[in-house]
């Protein structure tokens, strides 16, 4: 398994990365990473028990952050029953950070992606969100991906309405994403409430879609003042 | 015999020193609201926005200043209420006395209530543009994009045409690219789609256009009209027009000079002559 906690100096490679942290010196230590879609980034590390995490995180820093948001588009148009709920698996694009601990401080060291990424606009040109974009087939059971590109995004959509609703597409906050990681799976479990045909909220659940999976660090939350309500998203503009 | 309380000491003594003690308390106020300013603009300069920390600091700058200035009047026996009776009275010779100071301050409050611009926003008064830097009782500080200084009175911005050109979350740039008569212009246009959806900030939605625009006396035409968020626009526009030219050139699409095809009534002859030294 490639996430985890790593001790100064090792060399992880992959076939589309490598990682590799090197003692320069007493206490330093120098960081190189390739990557074949983003190129090679060496950056210079100083501390005495410095341990380097690998963790998937929330998707929306790369290239560069300028959203907190995450939209994903649904392959094909879910047509959901008055009073019913459903519960769907769609994919979600991995970004994997390289996170520096010492005792019980963290520092985001870098970001990188496997895969290329889209923003959208989601609304209006005037009120809209800018939203880190990403297209997902919805399927019934969890399916197969691999953690170091695509993760599983288990989405409980619950219809209290008395009317029938379409849903083409999920806006999510990265404030309340909540990542979870195996050797084989990266998974995150939500919930959409349908508000009306027209407006839904969506929010994140704090547990793992399997046993025995490790939580991953949250750094959007790490690195911002939370307000109470960033962690769910109001989707007004259409589903 | 002067005037002097139980204790003995003489009333203006006892003046004097309520004065330097309400002096103190301002002095101190100030000073404190200055330490949590900084206090406050060192630990959440990562954590909040430039304008919400502007903002915030702000006030509680001068919230410490105004408790202290109370805190100070009431020391030399001010009650606050004849103090805005006399405030109103100074207030309206003050302000037929500073006409332009007074509007400058009211449209001050307008700005701040009806928020056209806020600090860090990229805007255009006038022949002025660039950066809000600090948005003043009085004036609002501008940094034009070559680094400049402008100092703006209120009343004008408020009484101005305000382009805030980061409004929105999203804005378009266009380009023409002309190409060759003798090339594809199909191609062409799959060519820069291409290059325009591999760019990750030009938007899946609202989705971009191109489209052969007109049939120009030189190249046939294409236009580009690509969506990028704000806060990147002017780095997209750049890398775009750049990556497309690269492209288009790599797909043998050539961007022609512009050009005129003379014809002549009267067949043209060209002769040369060899001069020979002897």
């Amino acid at each position: 398994m490639v996430y985890g906690s790593y001790k100064p100096p090792f060399k992880l490679s992959r076939k589309r990365f490598s990682i590799e942290v090197k003692k320069l010196g007493e206490d330093a230590w120098i960081y190189k990473r390739s990557c074949e879609s983003s190129g090679e980034t060496v950056k210079q590390i100083a501390g005495s028990s410095v341990e380097i995490i690998l963790n998937p995180v929330e998707p929306v820093n790369l290239p560069s952050e300028i959203t907190s948001f995450l939209l994903i588009e649904l392959e094909n148009e879910l047509v959901l029953a008055p009073k019913e709920n459903a519960k769907v698996f769609l994919t979600f694009p991995i970004e994997i950070g390289i996170i520096l601990k010492q005792k019980e401080s963290y520092r985001v060291l870098d970001i990188f992606s496997l895969l290329p990424q889209k923003y959208t606009l989601y609304g209006s040109v005037r009120t809209g969100k800018v939203c880190r974009y990403w297209k997902s087939c919805v399927h019934f059971k969890t399916p197969k991906t691999n953690p170091l590109e695509e993760g599983v995004l288990e989405l409980d959509i619950k219809n209290p309405t008395h009317e029938w609703v379409s849903i083409s597409r999920a806006v999510f906050s990265a404030w309340g994403m909540k990542i979870f990681y195996s050797k084989n799976l990266v998974s995150m479990r939500a919930v959409m409430k349908i508000i009306n045909k027209d407006v839904a909220e969506t929010s994140f659940v704090e547990e793992p879609l399997e046993k025995g999976m490790k939580k991953s660090i949250e750094i959007y939350m790490a690195r911002k003042i939370i307000l109470p309500f960033a962690t769910k998203f109001v989707m007004e503009e259409g589903l | 015999m002067s005037e002097s309380n139980v204790s003995g000491i003489p009333a203006f003594a006892l003046n004097a020193w309520k004065i330097v003690e309400a002096a103190l308390i301002i002095i101190v106020g100030v000073i404190i609201a200055k330490i949590v300013v900084i206090y406050l603009r060192r630990s959440f300069k990562e954590k909040l926005s430039k304008e919400t920390l502007e903002l915030t600091s702000k006030i509680v700058y001068y919230g410490i200043v105004i408790i202290a200035c109370i805190s100070a009047l009431s020391k030399l026996g001010i009650e606050l209420s004849g103090l805005l009776v006399a405030g109103g009275i100074i207030g309206v010779a003050v302000g037929f006395a500073s006409k332009s100071a007074v509007g400058n301050f009211i449209s001050g409050v307008f700005l701040l209530f009806e928020r056209p611009i806020k600090i860090g926003d990229q805007i255009s008064v006038g022949d002025i543009s660039g950066f809000v830097e600090d948005i003043h009782i009085l004036s609002t500080v501008v940094r034009t994009y070559d680094g400049l200084y402008v100092r703006i009175p209120n009343e004008k911005i408020f009484t101005s045409n305000i382009t805030n050109l980061v409004a929105h979350p999203v804005r378009r740039f266009e380009y023409l690219i002309g190409i060759s008569y003798a090339d594809d212009a199909e191609k062409a246009i799959e060519v820069i789609k291409n290059v325009v959806e591999a760019h990750p900030f030009a938007l899946k939605n609202p989705a971009s256009q191109i489209f052969v625009e007109e049939l120009g006396d030189s190249s046939v035409n294409i236009r580009v009209k690509v969506w990028a968020p704000t806060k990147v626009w002017y780095s997209v526009k750049t890398e775009l027009l750049w990556k497309i030219k690269k492209r288009l050139e790599e797909n043998g699409i050539e961007i022609p000079f512009p050009q005129r095809v003379v014809w002549f009534a009267n067949k043209l002859e060209i002769s040369s002559k060899k001069k020979n030294k002897k």
